[in-house]
């Protein structure tokens, strides 16, 4: 079956399996391995992409339910592998260590603040309570995201 | 990878087409949320994406009721001013259903659907004594919650849920479970009171449990307890004891009966701190 | 780089951003599930849904059939060659009871047979077709249980092995009957490591007959190790390469999907990938041991300890792995917080039906810790004295001796942690605050720990590296390192760069190849700082010095009178005529052909404890059980920080992996069926953001004579102390002795509704 839809920016028409995931696509068909599979039910947030303005779970959308969407991924935030604020933000605050809920950290932190330019900290955690990480006990996590706020806002 | 074929359509008319036309065994999927979790295309042949049908997605103030179309996320109605206003049970239970991520395609009509006993959006529906409308192959329905919840037939849309407001009411929505946030409901209760803030009594209202059977239980005993009751200093107290009896009723013998009763003054206590406590300072 | 000066340190101690943050960050690091190989095959194991039984067939018509399918492993077709995964180095001694596909199956989750298949789909499809019949036999959970020996798993008997260890006369001083005595019981349940990456492995074969494995693993030796003699070959015939990974915290310490994925790929002589699913990561890896523990504690009306008699059984689960090992690192620990005269300590090791345990961030120590902090809290209570007085009086000192015979503990700082945490939280006033009716209690608890910096003492600790300074003066420092994403390949450069006096983008320090990096036990027994940091440091010093003799010949001076600064070089009182590093390299290979290399093999000649304590404040509601967690505040001997983000950073991870342990979670077997009810992300809580509480991190950092820099271990002691805290906390909030962990909302009621009805 062919979909269409629009991932970082860019347009692509693709075969998809009807019980494909948006997640798998993501990963196998367009090569974006950023998004990661934690737990295949919702509840880890490794593979939060934004779906036409809105942080999901790609892991819970199937593929086809993509058509005609707007997909962006860590990899379309900044062109050619840099960072942009949120990003940025987490290099430098320690949010990061071994990295792999940080595609999905930073995609919800991205959604969140494309809606609310000063989240409060109860609004960073509620916005980030679906994205689980074993290593920074989200200290520095929400560190990062206040920062990143700070920054879009002209610091 | 084998099974089922999917189609999707952005308009219910094209889906009940579908429906009536193809002979398959098919099911829907809306925001994917239990489908994908609980294998509902495991047996199907055919799948209706029902996620982008843009007339299942709206919430309607008629006055007397409220309509909700059955594809609208919980997002869309944790956010909405009319249910926030009118609903605020409704509200609460929608901005506690998961996480972001979950409330940003899980869908009220799915909600209901699968029928979970841990459902969030049910014990409200229940304690507004909302209606379900249906469409399919048969035509519509128009069915009750309880109805609804155990067994919609074969191809049956969930297009609308109908919530009546016929008076200005208060409602909450409280629930428990392991974690404050990204957690299914251990027990749940919803209430919806007419209230007369001057009196402080409560004229009539309508309370239900979520997450103690297959449909949320609504004990008469409180219907008669809210009527015409004035919220004293005994009134948490009194309601945990009526709460606690139907637990005691409806989970004998369950292994998850222990924590239930006792968790329930904490539900009681947090409901009246909505209902009651939070509204007066306004 | 941050703006806090380090005291005389330019590069140590500073909290510069880990080294690979921006590839994280932008998703373009590949982590072995995102790696690309042509030709790759997918291999699915096929995993027992009994608890313990004997196989008596496996149909796999139905699952051949499936088109793509390559070939099916089970026991007949396999090597049985047995094998213990925890292995490290060779010779050890430790019991091999693990086969890729045993007779038995004694977990759910054990290994019945295997799927290779052209696609992943097709394995897990074929998988799911395998129809196994089996001979159940009897099953057992329960560790106490598993005491009696009536179910056995292997022929070692339950239990398979008991140990002691002691110091001074328990039984002699419990005789007197002098004192108090207070006895708890109390358990650890089994935990998931829950690294967010589940696990998974690449192996590929080449044409000279060399398997090579690419694992997420912290100890490419004993993969190595492993493999090899699985595979029945030489070491020299397999390469193992450490690949970025998504979190361990222990759970890829040992050797689980390697194993297959190396014989399978030899088998086809085909690229071959594992890669698990979180029920798989959860139920058929490793988990931390469950630990029951029986502590006697007797005190002097003073509060002194004067003894303590200590009894832990130790649930390894199915196979043997560390249970034998960590019986020993469990003791150990108990001898070095406080001063106890008397101390009899006894492990008794049980195989029961459930998922291997193995090591797991802190290996035993928060478990046996835990235990006995929340008997000293008890203990204090029975006192009437407030906890941290108690321990203030029986706390080790900087340089006392470990009485069981251990190395000496350094400058064990623990003291000092007590009195700044203790300042700093506000201990006092908290305490002692009048209790208030009402539905939330608040409490206070704190706890204290000690962990490790390496073998030393146990055994061999030592590592090799090779340390270059290139002709363009960039250095590459070639080790076994494993980052497990705490940024230990930053930290090393940060030694590098202090030695040398160059700035970090000079210096590349790639992560573990048993093809190019020298020997190393590996990152276990929190040695990497400590240890391979001292090594570092030795081998960046004899770099600096080959330099200067190399460079005083070209300057045609003095070795005393050659100057470095900031990647520079001359003479003094010539600083005008200053040169970059590189020039001079390049001159030296030039003029005097000689390569600027060292190789330094280290040994440790210390193992120092690593101190720590938390304090912790929580609000329960008696109304639910529900535990808020408000305040933490983490105080850590550290030594020295070499980095200090990296230093809080796995503070506050370790807060919330032992937050955890203490009060939600448990992966939960039943006790008939041997199922796991914990066993996915939406059974088994971990504690998100918005329940994590706010943590206030003091180092105390005064120095480690062996360590680099004065440092000392930080990353499995950081998540030690916080568990018996806060279980402290909440039942100084309830005034009750809850005591089996977690501590959830449903034990809380159960006891709350106890003392109502009492
Ligand atoms: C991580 C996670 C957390 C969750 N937390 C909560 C929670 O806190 N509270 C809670 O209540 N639920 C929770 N859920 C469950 C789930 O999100 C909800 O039940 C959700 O409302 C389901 O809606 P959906 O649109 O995603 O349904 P889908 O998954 O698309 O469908 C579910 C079922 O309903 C049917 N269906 C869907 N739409 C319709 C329709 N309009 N008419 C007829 N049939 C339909 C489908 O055929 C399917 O059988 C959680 C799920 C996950 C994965
Ligand atoms: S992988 Fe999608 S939420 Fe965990
Ligand atoms: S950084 Fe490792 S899981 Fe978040």
């Amino acid at each position: 079956m062919l979909i269409n839809l629009t991932v970082n920016g860019r347009q692509h028409t693709l075969e998809v399996e009807p019980q494909e995931r948006l997640l798998d696509m993501l990963r196998q068909k367009l090569k974006l391995t950023g998004a990661k599979e934690g737990c295949g039910e919702g509840e880890c947030g490794a593979c939060t992409v934004i779906m036409n303005g809105e942080a999901v779970n790609s892991c819970m959308v199937l593929a086809y339910q993509a058509r005609e969407a707007e997909i962006l991924t860590i990899e379309g935030l900044a062109p050619n592998g840099g960072l942009d604020a949120v990003q940025h933000a987490f290099v430098e605050n320690g949010a990061v260590q071994c990295g792999y809920c940080t595609p999905g950290m930073v995609m919800s932190t991205k959604a969140l603040l494309m809606k609310n330019t000063n989240p409060t900290e109860a609004e960073i955690k509620e916005a980030l309570a679906g994205n689980l990480c074993r290593c920074t006990g989200y200290v520095n996590i929400i560190k990062a995201v206040k920062a990143a706020a700070g920054e879009l806002n002209g610091g | 990878m084998t099974g089922y074929r999917i189609a999707g359509f952005l308009r219910l008319e094209d889906v009940l087409r579908e429906i009536t036309q193809t002979s398959v065994r098919t099911v829907f999927i809306s925001g994917g949320t239990d489908f994908i979790n609980n294998g509902i295309g495991d047996k199907a042949e055919l799948v209706i994406d029902l996620a982008q049908v843009a007339d299942l997605k709206y919430i309607k103030d008629l006055g007397s009721e409220i309509r909700i179309g059955g594809g609208t996320t919980f997002a869309a109605i944790a956010a909405s001013p009319i249910i926030k206003a009118r609903a605020s049970a409704l509200a609460q239970a929608a901005s506690r259903v998961g996480s972001v991520q979950i409330r940003n395609r899980a869908t009220i009509g799915g909600n209901i659907a699968s029928a979970s006993p841990a459902g969030d959006s049910l014990p409200v529906l229940a304690a507004f004594t909302a209606g379900v409308h249906t469409a399919g192959s048969q035509g519509t329905r128009s069915l009750t919650l309880t109805e609804a919840l155990n067994g919609l037939q074969a191809k049956e849309i969930i297009t609308e849920v109908v919530i009546p407001t016929p008076g200005e009411s208060r409602s909450g929505f409280v629930k428990i479970g392991s974690r404050s946030q990204v957690t299914i409901a251990k027990v749940s209760l919803a209430a919806n009171i007419m209230y007369d803030r001057s009196k402080k009594m409560i004229i009539v209202g309508k309370a239900a449990m979520g997450a103690l059977g297959k449909v949320p239980v609504c004990p008469l005993t409180v219907q008669q307890f809210f009527s015409q009751r004035v919220v004293d200093e005994h009134f948490a107290d009194d309601l945990s004891q009526l709460l606690v009896e139907t637990v005691d009723e409806m989970i004998a013998g369950r292994a998850s009966r222990p924590y239930k009763r006792a968790a329930v003054k904490g539900l009681v206590y947090d409901l009246a701190g909505l209902l009651f406590d939070a509204c007066e300072n306004n | 780089m941050d703006a806090k000066p380090a005291h005389n340190f330019k590069y140590v101690g500073r909290s510069i951003p880990i080294e690979d943050g921006a590839a994280k960050a932008s998703g373009s690091i590949k982590y072995t599930g995102d790696m690309v190989v042509d030709g790759i095959l997918y291999a699915q194991l096929v995993f027992s849904q009994v608890p313990h039984a004997r196989i008596k067939n496996i149909d796999i018509s139905e699952a051949m059939a499936v088109p793509g399918v390559v070939k099916i492993y089970q026991r007949d077709n396999s090597t049985q060659i047995k094998f213990n995964s925890q292995m490290w180095f060779a010779g050890q001694n430790a019991v091999e009871d693990q086969e890729l596909f045993p007779e038995v199956v004694r977990y759910i989750g054990d290994t019945v047979a295997a799927v290779v298949a052209e696609t992943k789909e097709a394995a897990l499809a074929a998988a799911d077709l395998i129809k196994a019949e089996y001979d159940t036999l009897p099953v057992v959970i329960d560790p106490e249980e598993a005491l009696s020996g009536q179910v056995a798993l292997h022929d070692s008997g339950n239990p398979f092995f008991t140990m002691e260890a002691n110091c001074g006369d328990v039984e002699a001083v419990l005789k007197t009957n002098a004192g108090v005595v207070v006895e708890d019981r109390v358990e650890t349940p089994k935990i998931h490591h829950a690294a967010m990456e589940n696990h998974v492995c690449i192996a590929v074969p080449d044409h000279r007959g060399r398997m090579t494995v690419y694992s997420p693993c912290q100890i490419v030796y004993s993969v190595r190790l492993i493999v090899a003699k699985v595979l029945g070959v030489p070491y020299h015939k397999v390469r193992v390469i450490k690949t970025p990974i998504g979190g361990s915290f222990g759970g890829k310490q040992e050797v689980t999907l390697e194993t297959y994925c190396a014989y399978f790929a030899k088998d086809l002589n085909r690229p071959v990938k594992i890669e698990f699913d979180r029920w798989a990561s959860i139920v058929a890896t490793r988990t931390r041991t469950k630990t029951i523990g029986y502590v006697k504690t007797m005190v002097s009306p003073e509060g002194k300890i004067w003894a303590r008699d200590m009894k832990y059984i130790v649930d390894t689960g199915a196979y043997t792995s560390n249970g034998r090992a960590i019986c020993y690192a469990m003791a150990k620990k108990l001898f070095r917080l406080y001063r106890i005269p008397n101390q009899h300590y006894q492990a008794l090791a049980v195989h029961t039906n459930t998922t291997i345990a193995g090591a797991a961030r802190g290996y035993g120590s928060p478990q046996v810790q835990t235990i006995a902090e929340i008997n000293l809290d008890n203990a204090a209570r029975h006192l009437n004295m407030d906890p941290v007085e108690f321990r203030l009086k029986n706390l080790v000192h900087p340089y006392d001796a470990d009485p069981s015979g251990g190395p000496d503990l350094g400058n064990a700082r623990i003291i000092d942690c007590v009195r700044k945490g203790a300042e700093t939280f506000g201990w006092n006033a908290k305490w002692s605050q009048p209790k208030r009716a009402g539905r939330w209690q608040t409490g206070v608890g704190m706890a204290c720990a000690t962990h490790g910096n390496g073998y030393y003492g146990a055994y061999q600790e030592f590592g090799t590296m090779t340390i270059r300074m290139l002709e363009d003066g960039s250095i590459m420092l070639n080790a076994g390192l494993h980052d497990l994403g705490n940024g230990t390949v930053t930290a090393m450069k940060q030694i590098v760069a202090e030695v040398l006096d160059i700035s970090l983008d000079m210096i590349e320090a790639p992560e573990a190849d048993t093809d190019v990096s020298p020997y190393d036990i590996g990152c276990q027994a929190s040695r990497v700082i400590h240890v391979c940091g001292a090594n570092a440091m030795q081998a960046a010093e004899e770099l600096r010095s080959l330099f200067i003799i190399e460079a005083a010949k070209i300057l045609t001076c003095n070795e005393a009178e050659i100057a470095l600064e900031d990647g520079r070089i001359w003479r003094n009182g010539n600083s005008g005529n200053t040169m970059s590093y590189g020039q001079m390299a390049a001159m030296i290979q030039q003029k005097n052909q000689v390569e600027l290399i060292r190789t330094v093999t280290y040994q440790a000649p210390a193992n120092p404890g690593s101190y720590a304590a938390n304090f912790v404040e929580v609000a329960v509601d008696t109304y639910t059980g529900f535990v808020k967690v408000v305040d933490v505040v983490a105080v850590h001997d550290i030594g020295q920080a070499i980095n200090t983000g990296f230093v809080e950073g796995q503070i506050h991870g370790g807060i919330q992996m032992g937050l955890g342990m203490a009060i939600a979670e448990d992966i939960d077997y039943d006790e008939k069926s041997g199922i796991a009810r914990g066993s996915r992300f939406s059974k088994y809580h971990l504690v998100n953001a918005p329940d994590m509480p706010p943590v206030r991190v003091i180092l105390i950092e005064k120095g480690e004579e062996y360590g680099p820099y004065g440092a000392k271990s930080i990353g499995e002691i950081a998540t030690i102390p916080i568990t018996a805290a806060t279980v402290n906390a909440i039942n100084h909030a309830l005034n009750a002795n809850l005591t089996i962990l977690p501590v959830t909302p449903d034990k809380i009621m159960a006891m709350l509704t106890e003392q109502q009805n009492k």
